[in-house]
């Protein structure tokens, strides 16, 4: 009983870290689109004057189209993106540890210390 | 022609030479820890084997620092062999190898030879991280100003299995684009910090479009996942690597030629501070390694009082030392002891000790050694090699695998027989047959007058010198 109640540990683990994993893609292809749009709104940005009547865009949000002004515009989507940029690093952290644990579970030592030593902190950053 | 001249040359590549302990694989152990009879290339020795299972175990666990395993037996019953399975059994821990005689040199002090070699087997374990973007190039357009003047501007598409997004570049990615000569399909990896580009290769989808393609072409696969990602890497560095770096103007350089000198005691110092602080910070890890010294009789009295000391450090790695003498001097002193190693140093040691080998083990190993040298042997003549190991040792019985093996070939026999281990065994002296020779033509050889009232060592001297 012991062994199936451990093995449905890792199972819901190794679930849970698919999940994650997959997360972190939507979230990346999220930011992708995000950027372009960025991109777009900036050069649109660029060739007209801010006072006119021609800078504003149309926003999707869901199931319905806005039309808000450029600036606006810009500053909701880079909100966005900075709430992405955390929520990104945030499932990267969650995702190290379930990683090590699972090795802990596992009982695979070597894959637990290289987990556990991807936990330091980058030498490469202040 | 070409194509038969490359194959070739990849055969070359893949032969493996084969070393004395090239079949060992591990300690052969299941997963209680208990020996068995025969695995990962070992045979016998279940004690010493389980003993070292154990701090195996313990040492990966990296709860002991600064002990010392000695590992002790007569010739031929596989110490090196197990110090050889324990380092593969590690793994990702630092190991060096060293044997005694190496402290030995014009070069280096004792001292500071032994404390390299401790510092060799620490290792720092560092975190690398880069943001790069890496996928599959869909397609790169660059558009030119008529006139040819002026910035170039330009558009890249990049795809994994998951995701597709269009870069807008600008004049230096243009640049490095064209100068890695990127064209859609490559597969490319672009870090962030520097804006570098790497081509990986040519993605697997693309195999078809042109039918021929260069030798240096390599296809991979279309990247997973993310498009833009956090690439971290772990390096395991020793600090004797890093000694070294800091130490002299030419820095890592030194690493490679090996002529790495004498390091201050303060560069050292000042190493073993900043790593301090690094740990402190979360920014490194320390990994004990283990150090294995070998022939470890032949250290001298200055040595282990060193090793005495040296082990006690917060920093020391786990040595683990091989002898196979008995009661014997004392190196540098006229006093006896067991192993060679002094009293109050063996008291520190953890000591396994091998037992000589059972003929059945014995044929064991020698049928293991077959098969590491790709030697065909017949049933009978297996039988008398192992006589022969029996009778001489197992080192003489091993030599006799591949010279038998020529001797067999010399006369087209796919499988080496009786008569190649009797001719071979005629051809080549064991121990004490040479032994034998010896005392029969002892008058014959050369300078063998032994000055009475000294000992053997002292004769060699003055007879060198008398020349």
């Amino acid at each position: 009983m012991d062994v199936v109640e451990h093995q449905a540990k890792i199972e819901t683990l190794a679930e849970d870290i698919l999940t994650d994993k997959r997360l972190s893609v939507d979230y990346d292809r999220k930011r992708q689109e995000n950027r372009e749009a960025l991109r777009k709104l900036r050069e649109k940005a660029q060739k007209v004057r801010p006072e006119s009547r021609l800078a504003a865009t149309t926003i999707n949000m869901g199931d319905f189209f806005i039309d808000v002004p450029l600036s606006k515009a810009q500053h909701m989507v880079e909100g966005a993106q900075k709430e992405l940029d955390t929520a990104i690093d945030d499932v990267r952290q969650r995702l190290k540890k379930k990683v090590e644990l699972l090795a802990k579970l596992e009982g695979d030592e070597h894959r637990e210390s290289i987990a556990r030593s991807m936990g330091l902190k980058a030498m490469n950053k202040r | 022609m070409e194509s038969i001249i490359t194959s070739q040359a990849a055969d070359i590549a893949k032969l493996e030479r084969t070393g004395a302990h090239s079949h060992i694989r591990g300690l052969g152990l299941d997963d209680k820890l208990e020996s068995r009879a025969n695995s990962q290339g070992m045979v016998g020795q279940l004690k010493a084997r389980k003993a070292a299972g154990v701090i195996v175990k313990v040492i990966k666990q990296g709860k002991i620092s600064g002990r010392a395993i000695l590992i002790a037996g007569a010739p031929g019953t596989g110490k090196t062999a197990i110090a050889m399975a324990m380092s593969q059994e590690i793994g990702d821990v630092p190991f060096t190898s060293i044997a005694a005689s190496e402290v030995f040199s014009l070069e280096m002090s004792k001292t500071e030879c032994l404390t390299q070699a401790f510092r060799r087997s620490i290792g720092v374990r560092i975190k690398e991280e880069t943001e790069i973007i890496e996928g599959e190039v869909v397609e790169i357009q660059i558009d030119r100003s008529l006139t040819g003047v002026g910035p170039q501007t330009g558009k890249l598409t990049l795809k994994t299995t998951d995701m597709e997004t269009i870069y807008d570049l600008g004049q230096k990615m243009i640049g490095s684009l064209t100068k890695e000569k990127v064209m859609a399909g490559d597969v490319i990896q672009i870090d962030k910090a520097t804006g570098r580009i790497t081509r990986l290769g040519r993605s697997f989808t693309r195999a078809r479009d042109f039918d021929a393609t260069g030798p240096d072409v390599k296809f991979v696969q279309c990247p997973e996942g993310e498009l833009q990602t956090r690439k971290e890497v772990v390096h395991t560095v020793s600090l004797h690597e890093i000694d070294v770096i800091n130490s002299r103007q030419q820095g890592f350089l030194a690493l490679f030629s090996g002529d790495t000198g004498e390091i201050k005691p303060e560069v050292r110092d000042q190493i073993n501070q900043k790593i301090a602080g690094w740990c402190e910070e979360g920014k490194a890890e320390i990994v004990p390694g283990v150090l294995f010294i070998d022939e470890i009789h032949m250290l001298d009295m200055e040595c282990f009082s060193f090793l005495n000391r040296a082990l006690e450090d917060t920093m020391a790695p786990v040595v683990i030392m091989a002898s196979n003498r008995g009661m014997t001097r004392i190196r540098g002193t006229n006093y006896q002891s067991p192993h060679g190693v002094p009293i109050d140093f063996l008291d520190r040691l953890l000591i396994i000790s091998t037992q000589p080998y059972s003929e059945d083990e014995i044929k064991q190993i020698l049928k293991i050694r077959c098969d590491e040298e790709e030697v065909d042997m017949t049933e009978e003549a297996m039988g008398v090699l192992t006589k022969v190991a029996v009778e001489t040792s197992l080192r003489y019985a091993i030599h006799l695998i591949s010279t038998g093996h020529l001797v067999a070939q010399k006369r087209q026999a796919a499988k080496v027989d009786v008569i190649d281990i009797k001719r071979v065994y005629s051809l080549f002296l064991d121990e004490s047959r040479s032994v034998q020779y010896m005392k029969e033509y002892q008058d014959e050889f050369l300078y063998n007058e032994i000055v009475a009232g000294q000992d053997d060592r002292m004769a060699v001297d003055q007879s060198t010198t008398s020349t």
